[in-house]
């Protein structure tokens, strides 16, 4: 996503931006038909607190981090199966914040920033986490809201001229984009199915689970179901996926003999995506995901 | 918070997640 703003701006390149918005599309219609559907149970998709001051600020903090570190949250993850040495340096950046801001002593901080917050209605109707109809009040135009998304967006994605030919390695944009909407979808799903709360794919959270699950035998995700493994530790859904991800992306590099191990050759190039690490880790945790 | 014995599914459909994402990632990657 990053990497589709900055090729608008500076290289005035709208591929990625077609490609980040019909993944966004394909997600949101989606994720919320399967919520009508009811496959998400009864609470639904896991709608995170409208809190526009840390939204606003934790978004941009994460964007500084990133240019930084090479990478966003994903981005770090699936660079590492690339084989690039530095995406590893910046997770380690970005998790050391993480989970400072998540547990340690910048958790004060983050809670006071989060404290302002938007809620509709008030006593046991309040919604805690509208969405944007809600925000609105007509939580029965639902589909209208995204009819519009989608319609702002279809122009664009076609422009883009989405059928045609495939490039030689990998994947088309179209194709790629169209793939990480389903995921996301999918996500939503097994999430709820198997991890017991409709989450959806997200890195900044599930990242410091799957550390501190390593490190201390606990996700400390409070608000997720958690798991024993062989009767040890407590670990949430989210954090196994991560697992997975470098994983995916090895497998991918390896298949298209892509793989490579690198490492910068300047250590102040290690300095900087260490550094840029951690400050996605506070904007990530501040954010929200 | 309440732990829970851990199902085969649980794992796997993580993992499954987070493999089928990275490739997809890599692949559609510029």
């Amino acid at each position: 996503m990053n990497s589709a703003f900055r090729d608008v701006i500076f290289v005035n390149d709208m591929t990625l931006l077609r490609a980040w918005l019909l993944a966004l599309g394909v997600a949101i219609i989606g994720s919320n038909l399967i919520e009508d559907f009811g496959l998400l149970g009864e609470d639904g998709l896991a709608r995170q607190v409208f809190a526009p001051i840390a939204a606003i600020v934790g978004g941009y903090i994460f964007g500084l981090g990133i240019v930084m570190a090479g990478g966003c949250g994903s981005g770090v993850l699936y660079k590492q199966g690339e084989g690039q040495f530095a995406a590893f340096i910046a997770t380690v950046g970005f998790v050391f914040t993480l989970i400072m801001s998540y547990h340690g002593p910048l958790a004060p901080v983050m809670k006071w920033i989060k404290s302002y917050k938007i809620s509709i209605g008030s006593g046991d109707d309040a919604i805690a986490n509208p969405a944007l109809w809600d925000l609105f009040s007509a939580p029965n135009l639902k589909w209208v809201f995204i009819a519009v998304i989608v319609v702002i967006i279809i122009p664009i994605v076609l422009k883009g001229g989405p059928f045609g030919k495939q490039p030689k390695k990998g994947w088309s944009w179209a194709l790629g984009g169209l793939l990480v909407g389903l995921v996301i979808v999918l996500a939503w799903w097994t999430s709820y199915e198997w991890g017991g709360r409709a989450r959806g794919l997200s890195f900044s959270g599930p990242l410091s689970e799957l550390v501190t699950f390593s490190m201390l035998g606990d996700s400390m995700a409070k608000n997720d179901q958690l798991f024993s493994i062989f009767g040890y530790g407590a670990i949430s859904w989210s954090a196994l996926y991560i697992i997975g991800v470098p994983i995916g992306a090895f497998l991918s590099a390896k298949g298209l003999s892509e793989f490579k191990l690198t490492a910068p050759k300047q250590v102040d190039e290690l300095l900087r995506v260490f550094f840029g690490g951690m400050i996605m880790g506070v904007g990530g945790a501040l954010a929200g995901g | 918070m309440e732990v829970q014995p851990i199902g085969i599914m649980v794992v796997l459909s993580g993992v499954l997640t987070g493999l089928v994402f990275g490739f997809v990632l890599q692949r559609g990657r510029y």
